[in-house]
Parts: structure tokens; sequence; C-alpha cells
């Protein structure tokens, strides 16, 4: 089997597909309310020292994995037991990823469907495009994510007239500390995520270009949450937006063009879906490299089946309903995800730092 | 029941594509990590679909994150 490889493009336009594709529909520091796009910049500022992190693996180790890395770095069996939080956090935030698209779909539109109807063929979908691998995956979205950010766009401009800049206002009037502790759930949610990645970047053919995905991919997304969480606080006002549980989709809702064109929500919903289909199929990518890597199976497209469908089953049971995953997504996240995406990637790279220095060491004596 | 015939159909689907080659190339690491992963699957799936509740695995996590940092 030929090795498979993907380009800088393809890198970048799945990276900002990945960090948009659920947070276009749930939104990112939400609870900022009328500050939300201050919360989003300081988040984004915070996500440079750690996706540096995520980078420093690539540089450090060119043509490994984020679970070879960490097999060369503590060893095998050791190795295989620090892999075991990152396979659980990539499994587990692809069901979340799953669950929220499943809510969205239920709430919006098709309310008398069971889940498990959309969910079968979403993760079915997802199973086929990880076993086709991650260079149809980067293939596919270089094609999406035009129109994704045609429709953030043609969205934006036909709200424009409903904008009421007064919505913005006053601003930082609950003091700084709300921010912070948003631009923190900002950071969890979406931006930090990209820890997933370390488990896809290894295929990339320019390892050079690794800074430049990151970086772009984080101030391009970060831009266009900005628009969305703007847009839906200008049209909607902050009172609002924290009354309701996609904003997002009762903004677009609001579009009503000389009485023909309206009603446009389900083709936005529809372009959202595909960012979550991206989003899930890395999650489960990553987390089917992870088991492959563990269980010392040599072709990781031979779990993907079981490993989705698990995912499937997990997405399903995860939440009783969608107050719960609201709660879970804006109260507890981020005290959750931080040690994932963050805490444990830093011991890691220090252990791997110290382990290289020491191995400089030993060759020039 | 709708459920329950499409979880099989497609549980039926993967075994055949997947799981019968490997067996054939006598990979019995990966045919039992295979069938473990997908029969506890199923199983859960089957139990979904005649109506049972399943409690989250995340609730002792939230418990935990509530405890940990005094969250209301």
């Amino acid at each position: 089997m030929s090795k498979e490889s993907i380009t800088q493009k393809q890198s970048i336009v799945m990276m900002i597909t990945y960090m948009l594709g659920s947070s276009m529909v749930l939104g990112a520091g939400s609870e900022a309310k009328q500050d939300v796009w201050l919360a989003l910049l300081i988040a984004m500022l915070m996500s440079v020292p750690v996706m540096y992190i995520y980078i420093r693996f690539h540089v450090i180790y060119p043509d490994k994995s984020l679970y070879e890395i960490l097999n060369t770095v503590f060893g095998r069996i050791l190795g295989k037991i620090v892999a075991i939080p990152f396979i659980w956090f990539a499994f587990h935030l692809g069901a979340l990823v799953l669950r929220n698209f499943l809510e969205y779909i239920k709430i919006v539109s098709m309310t008398q469907t069971p889940m498990f109807a959309f969910a079968i063929v979403m993760i079915i979908s997802s199973i086929y495009g990880v076993r086709a691998g991650v260079e149809v995956i980067g293939r596919w979205t270089s094609i999406i994510l035009p129109f994704l950010m045609l429709s953030v766009l043609i969205v934006t401009v036909f709200l424009s007239p409903l904008f009421d800049f007064g919505n913005l206002k006053p601003v930082l009037y609950n003091g700084f500390k709300p921010i912070l502790y948003n631009a923190i759930s900002a950071l969890a949610f979406p931006f930090a995520e990209t820890v997933i990645f370390t488990a896809v970047l290894d295929k990339i053919r320019d390892k050079r270009s690794l800074y430049k995905i990151y970086y772009v991919s984080l101030i391009f997304s970060g831009i266009v949450l900005i628009i969305i969480s703007l847009r839906s606080i200008l049209t909607l006002g902050a009172e609002n937006v924290g009354n309701m549980y996609f904003a997002s989709y009762a903004a677009v809702g609001l579009i009503d063009i000389g009485d023909f064109l309206e009603r446009i929500e389900v083709s936005v919903t529809v372009v959202f879906l595909f960012g979550g289909y991206v989003k899930n199929s890395i999650c489960l990518y990553a987390a089917s490299t992870g088991i492959a890597n563990v269980l010392n199976i040599d072709n990781y497209r031979q779990i993907v089946a079981p490993v989705g469908m698990l995912m499937l089953v997990f997405s399903l049971i995860i939440y009783n309903n969608t107050m719960e995953m609201f709660e879970w997504a804006n109260k507890i996240y981020k005290y959750y995800a931080i040690p994932f995406e963050v805490v444990l990637p830093l011991i890691v790279l220090i252990v791997a730092e110290i382990k290289i220095r020491l191995t400089k060491k030993k060759k020039r004596a | 029941m709708l459920m329950l015939a499409v979880t099989t159909f497609v549980f039926i689907m993967y075994f055949i594509t997947d799981l019968v080659p490997v067996y054939k190339n006598k990979q019995w690491k990966l045919f039992w990590a295979y069938s473990v992963m997908m029969a506890f699957a199923y199983v859960l799936l089957f139990l979904i679909s005649i109506g049972i509740d399943i409690d989250s695995p995340l609730k002792p996590v939230k418990r935990l994150i509530i405890a940990i940092w005094g969250l209301k």
C-alpha cells in the first residue's frame, strides 16, 4: 500500500474545516454575550503557544505520528499506555461532534425522526471516508470549504440590514473575568482541539510548512468564528443568543429578501453538516490509528469500522437530552479538555526534548 | 424494530466485507479485536433499540470535575 501524503493546502483546509465544524453550529465562547468577539480574540492569542507545542512534535520527529512519537519517547509499553488518553480524547470528541449534529438536525428540522437514522448514515459515511484515507478527506475538504465560506459570506451579507450595533454595548459590562473565562472555553473548544492533528500531520509532504498550517488555520477560522458570533449578537441581541440553543441557525432564519429569498436555513444546515462530517472523520481517523498502534495492527483501515460503530453507540448514550449537551459544552468541557489538549502534550514535549538533548550529549561524548 | 433491523444489516455487511477476509488470512489478533469491539457495539445498540436506558459514562466524569473545581 502506497504511503499517504497530504499537501500543505489540504492540511490547512482540513484544519480550518475541523475548527469550524461544530463551533459554527454551537458557537464558541458564547457565554461572554456581547463581548464574545473579545473572548475569541484572546482565545486566538492563547492558542499560539498551545499550537507551538503541537508543531514542535512534528519538528523534532518529522516523519512520526503522535502515537509513533509516544512509542519513541516513552518506549513501546509505556508509549502505548500514554497513548490511551489521546485515543480516548479523539474517540470521545468524535462522539461529541456526532451527537452535536444529531441534536442540531433533530431540533432545527427533523424533530420526529429518530436520531439513530442520521447517526448511522453519518458514521457509515465517516467510516467510508477514513478507510479511503486522509488524502481523500483532504481533497474532499478542499472542494467543500469554499462552499462553507460562501454560505457564511452570503448569510452575513443578507443579514447586514438587520444589524444593530447597539447590541454590542456596553463593552466589558461584566468586567474582564467572564471574558477570560470564556476565552479559555473557546481555547478548549475549538482551537486546542487541533491536538488531534498531531495524529494526522505526519502525512504532510512539506514539513517546513507546519507553522503556516497551524497559524493560518487559526487566524482564518478565528476570524470566521468572530464573524458568525458577531452576526448572531448583532441580529438577535446578546440575551436572545444566550437563551437559544443554535443561535446562528436562528439568525439565518431572519433572512427575508423581497418575500422570495427566505427560509434558507436548510441550505445553510447542509453546508454546516459537511463541516461536522470532516471533524468527525478526522477524530475517527485519529482514534483508529491510535488503536491500531496500541494493538500492533499494521493497517488502521481494518479497525475503522468497529471504532466507528463504538463511536456511534457512545454518541447515542452520552447525553439524555439537549440541555445536558449544552451544560457539558458550556460548563464542564473546558475543565475536561484542557488536560488532554495542553497539559498532557506539554508533558510529552518536555520529556521528548529532554530525551533528545540527552541523546545528543551521549553522541558527542 | 427498524433500528434493530438496520443495525443488524449494517453489522452483517461489515462482518462479510471485513471479518471474513481477516479470518481467511488467519490474522487472529485483528480478528478478535474486531469481533470483540463489534460485539460490544452491537449489544449496546440492541439494548438501545429495545428501549433500555444506558447510563452515560460521562456522569462520573462530570461529578468528578464538579467536585474538583467546585462548580455549581
